[in-house]
């Protein structure tokens, strides 16, 4: 019979619980911590997944391959090297590069979320998600603070998983410009996140 | 900022956009340089922080209530493989386990399982179709299909029983006249209902579900329950 918590712990107190302590609950099984965390994360890696992969149901397999190799090998996280949702939204990042680079469509692809708002009818929010929402739109103001050219390369490089060889020559732009222009943005992004990038670490 | 002269790799490197050849030397260099490493941890914050620079969009209920179906049955598997898989569960846990089935965790459960049968594709490279073989099933009630991508195969069960405590079913893939080969997919139902992956199925003549000891074993020791050619 299903059981979704261990019944010394209820649903209410895994809501308490800090990412890193429910990380400890998913590493012994327990499909209600896992939830939780679930919940936190998955609007932030969804979004992340669909930005990349331009398509829901890319989107989707991309969200669904990380979140249960989160549940099968959570042993893998290691709180001293960062937050929980950093960790998640990397494996988010790793599994829709690894999607790009199956997808023949990767060349013609471009990072691009233009329309995004059409394509998507309701939404449901929540305070957390509204919450995280402003946080997304403080790293949405940082990045607009860059010049273009900065803007671009970091998109392209981070969205569109392209290296910065594939970069120089789309841009037809010499290759150390491209990598000087990744390190002054993200250089001039942190100093724009302040507080926020340390949260990050 | 480094002063190094390698430091122009730093923003590249946080980014995972070196090329290999790069990203190779400049790993290397990593290793030593006081001044990178420093860099590099200042500059991996913002590259982090770029996953929440897009638009945020709620995913679609179903995504959660398919990852749900697989995890529950999952959990549901560690629990029958655990230590006191084959133990009967005392007056005391009967009881605790009552009372959670009527909370809010058993109803959010059953609706999740009202959703019905999800469709769980892990992978599927772009827009291959999908082949379904009905299965032979020995159980009375129960039936089985296989669904065919390309060369990956996805099994799926309904009316089943679970195997007896302390049991799994574990899937084979039998090539020819070759003995069946562990596909690495152990599984048990929740409601009749099971999906597993079976992995590739390149050269496979047949897929096969044995009952065995929990954690799997290395050659059926049962006989089979499904055989679905493919």
């Amino acid at each position: 019979m299903l059981t979704r918590v261990n019944p010394d712990k209820p649903v209410a107190a895994l809501h308490d619980l800090a990412d890193e302590d429910l990380m400890q609950l998913v590493r012994k099984g327990e499909s209600g911590a896992f939830e939780v965390v679930y919940d936190r994360h998955s609007t932030a890696a969804y979004s992340l997944a669909y930005r990349m992969v331009g398509s829901r149901n890319a989107a989707e397999d991309v969200v669904q391959e990380a979140f249960l190799s989160l549940w099968r090998s959570g042993a893998r996280y290691d709180r001293t090297r960062g937050s929980v949702r950093t960790w998640v939204l990397g494996i988010v990042h790793n599994r829709a590069i690894d999607s790009l680079r199956r997808s023949l469509t990767h060349d013609r692809r471009r990072a691009s979320d233009e329309g995004i708002e059409e394509r998507f009818e309701a939404r449901e929010r929540t305070e957390v998600e509204a919450a995280r929402n402003d946080e997304a739109r403080e790293v949405q103001a940082a990045l607009r603070t860059l010049p273009d050219e900065q803007c671009k390369v970091i998109e392209l490089a981070y969205f569109g998983g392209f290296s910065h060889s594939e970069i120089a020559e789309m841009l037809e732009t010499p290759i150390g410009t491209v990598k000087g222009r990744m390190r002054l943005g993200l250089e001039k992004m942190r100093g724009q996140l302040g507080g926020l990038a340390e949260a990050w670490t | 900022m480094s002063a190094c002269e390698h430091g122009i790799d730093t923003g590249a490197w946080v980014l995972g956009a070196l090329d290999a050849r790069d990203a190779a030397a400049f790993g290397e260099h990593l290793r030593t340089c006081a001044e990178c490493q420093a860099e590099v941890a200042r500059l991996r914050a913002p590259a982090d922080a770029m996953a929440l620079a897009t638009e945020q969009v709620a995913p679609p209920a179903a995504l959660k209530d398919r990852i749900m179906r697989t995890v529950e049955s999952e959990a549901q598997l560690l629990r029958a493989a655990g230590p006191e898989a084959d133990r009967a569960p005392t007056p005391e846990r009967r009881e605790r386990r009552r009372f959670f089935r009527t909370g809010p965790v058993a109803a959010l459960a059953a609706a999740t399982l009202a959703v019905g049968i999800a469709v769980g594709v892990l992978v599927s490279p772009g827009g291959e179709s999908t082949r379904t073989v009905r299965a032979q099933v020995t159980m009375s009630g129960a039936s089985a299909t296989v669904h065919v991508s390309g060369d990956r195969a996805r099994l799926e069960v309904r009316g089943m029983r679970n195997p007896p405590p302390g049991h799994v079913y574990e899937v084979w893939v039998k090539r020819g006249k070759n003995p069946p080969q562990p596909a690495g997919a152990l599984f048990t139902v929740l409601h009749g209902r099971g999906e597993v992956e079976v992995g590739s199925v390149k050269g496979v003549d047949q897929v096969m579900v044995t009952s065995e000891p929990a954690g799997g074993s290395t050659a059926p020791t049962s006989n089979p329950v499904i055989t679905a050619a493919v």
